[in-house]
């Protein structure tokens, strides 16, 4: 009767969500997991949590959604943890709780680990001993005493091996992981913490696309005693489906334990010390309460996967420091991509030259973990007597010449009077 | 990955970098109960996995590499803090406002990158000799450790997506 109760509420939650989200309730039921998570990890999870919750105050004082599902094999042993609590309503470290478990089927939810020989309670976890198929589905994980719950719901996907071979769906059950070329790899087997038995030696079977690994050659080390299958050197063949699997043994039965990682290979990060490409020039010149920009430009080849910097100096202080008052500002850093290569810019930015700056050594630094360059520049004052003459000279030019054509003009007029008159 | 594409983004003063971190375990980091832990994602879980945005701190010393690190686009910063000793803690802070900060204000948000062998360590600017460390054992907190035994892992790998 009473776990008929606990099961109406729950699915008067479902619903209430359905409501909202106008999904399908068998489609809704399917993502539910994927669904609450995307409502905790938005800000109006806040809203949905609340809603939910308060369904549920009668049941537990603190219900958490386990956004992260289990997938397993049938046929291994399974060890299902019970995720930790959100307290919101009670103190965690005054907890004297009983832990149970159950299971929330479509129809009812039945308590699950007393009782039964193939699924054990022990600690705050559930052992599968083995898992099956049928397995599949939303465990709630209870702590409660007499004036106190707390509960967690965590989802299970047991599915066949033969179907998780088939290429796609090895993704679905598989650990992402991710090793350089060129350098020793470590692909580590994953979550093997409950069934590692201390001081005792484990061996693990190391297998690529089912075929077992020949780890005594000098490519592939998988140590004894440890999870670590080292690849040496790391190529791009080397990417790919993976398995480990360990034996464990429980009251003289042996089980499998089976993990599937799919392994990316990604490019070495080469890296190549920046280069300044500009400013090329010692000295750039301005004129007295003139505005100046000066970038600097840096070429940093094939490096763009690692963070090179670029910065301003003035006497060899950081520019913010050395005018507070902003007078010279360092821009705003850009990247961007010329014909597949990557440069970064950053201005130096003065906004009204003073005489004080032509004493001043402008650097500009690049620097990542490779190496660094600077160049130095230094702001030098307009010659205002050469600028003079360089709008002089071409007047005067100006002037000669339409001088010299008006006096062309005239003698030519007048040598032409003089013929008539000769003429004459 | 998402290709060699220059993934920054500009935020409202500086431009905040986005990347992948993993330890030398293969551990991702992901968000539990409002805490940063790490530990193996499997299948559709990967989603999960925090990706790390970041900015340079200009206060400091830029040889040291000093950058302020987040997560949740930028909106939870990992901070250094004192209890009995120092402890990772997550503020709810935008990286963004943080560019502006004064030297005082942004130490705890600091941290000194160092590079060896392909590896990246985080050095806390407010604790030094302290690093951000995973615990060996999967699905614990992210934290600062000082002389991390076998039990403690401050390698990273670290690579811009």
């Amino acid at each position: 009767m009473v776990i008929e109760e606990f099961q109406y509420r729950r699915m008067q939650r479902y619903r209430f969500h359905c409501v909202i989200l106008q999904y399908p309730l068998s489609c809704f039921l399917w993502n539910l997991p994927m669904v609450l998570y995307i409502f905790s990890a938005n800000p109006m999870g806040a809203s949905a949590f609340r809603i939910q919750r308060i369904q549920s105050t009668d049941d537990c004082q603190d219900h958490t959604m386990h956004f992260r599902t289990t997938f397993a094999l049938a046929g291994d042993a399974l060890i299902l943890k019970c995720p930790p609590f959100q307290y919101k309503n009670m103190d965690a470290s005054d907890v004297s709780l009983n832990l149970t478990w159950y299971k929330n089927d479509s129809t009812k939810v039945t308590p699950v680990g007393s009782g039964e020989k193939r699924i054990i309670s022990q600690g705050d976890a559930l052992w599968f001993l083995p898992a099956s198929l049928q397995d599949s589905g939303e465990y709630i994980c209870t702590r409660r005493n007499s004036t106190y719950c707390a509960d967690v719901s965590v989802y299970l996907r047991v599915s066949e091996i033969s179907f998780v071979q088939k290429d796609m769906r090895f993704r679905e059950i598989s650990f992402v992981q991710k090793v350089f070329i060129h350098s020793r790899g470590t692909v580590v087997c994953p979550s093997l913490g409950g069934f590692v038995q201390k001081d005792t030696s484990y061996e693990l079977q190391w297998y690529k696309d089912s075929t077992p690994l020949d780890i005594d050659n000098e490519k592939f080390i998988a140590l004894k005693g440890t999870n670590d299958l080292i690849i040496s050197p790391v190529t791009s063949d080397d990417a790919g489906s993976y398995t480990c699997q360990m034996i464990f043994e429980h009251e003289t039965t042996q089980y499998n334990v089976t993990r599937m990682i799919y392994l990316e290979t990604l490019d070495p990060m080469k890296k190549s010390i920046p280069v300044i490409i500009y400013p090329t020039q010692r000295t750039t010149l301005a004129a007295v309460g003139s505005q100046l920009i000066i970038p600097c430009k840096v070429y940093i080849a094939a490096s763009n996967k690692f963070y090179t910097d670029v910065w301003w100096q003035a006497n060899n202080t950081y520019i913010d420091l050395i005018y507070p008052n902003g007078r010279v500002i360092e821009g705003m850093r850009q990247e961007h991509v010329e014909n597949n290569e990557t440069f970064i810019e950053v201005p130096l930015i003065f906004d009204s030259v003073k005489e004080e700056d032509f004493n001043t050594d402008f650097k500009c630094v690049a620097e990542n973990t490779r190496g660094h360059q600077v160049h130095t520049t230094q702001v030098k004052q307009e010659e205002i007597g050469l600028s003079w003459y360089f709008t002089a000279i071409p007047v005067a030019l100006a002037i000669l010449i339409v001088g010299g054509v008006y006096i062309h003009v005239c003698w030519k007029q007048r040598s032409a009077r003089g013929y008539v008159l000769t003429k004459l | 990955m998402d290709g060699d594409k220059v993934c920054a983004v500009p935020g409202a003063q500086a431009m905040v970098f986005r990347s992948r971190i993993w330890d030398v375990n293969q551990k991702s980091l992901y968000l539990q109960n409002d805490e940063l832990v790490a530990g193996y994602l499997q299948g559709p879980n990967s989603a999960l996995e925090e990706k790390i945005y970041w900015i340079p701190n200009r206060n400091f010393n830029r040889e040291r590499f000093p950058i302020i690190l987040s997560i949740q686009d930028g909106s939870q910063c990992l901070a250094s803090s004192f209890s009995t000793q120092p402890v990772l803690q997550l503020e709810s802070v935008s990286i963004s406002d943080l560019y502006k900060d004064n030297k005082e204000d942004s130490t705890r948000f600091t941290f000194f990158r160092t590079y060896k062998n392909g590896m990246w360590r985080f050095e806390s600017a407010a604790y030094p000799g302290w690093f951000l460390c995973t615990s060996s054992r999967s699905n614990e907190p992210v934290g600062l450790v000082q002389n991390p035994g076998s039990s403690h892992i401050i390698d990273f790998y670290f690579q811009s997506c």
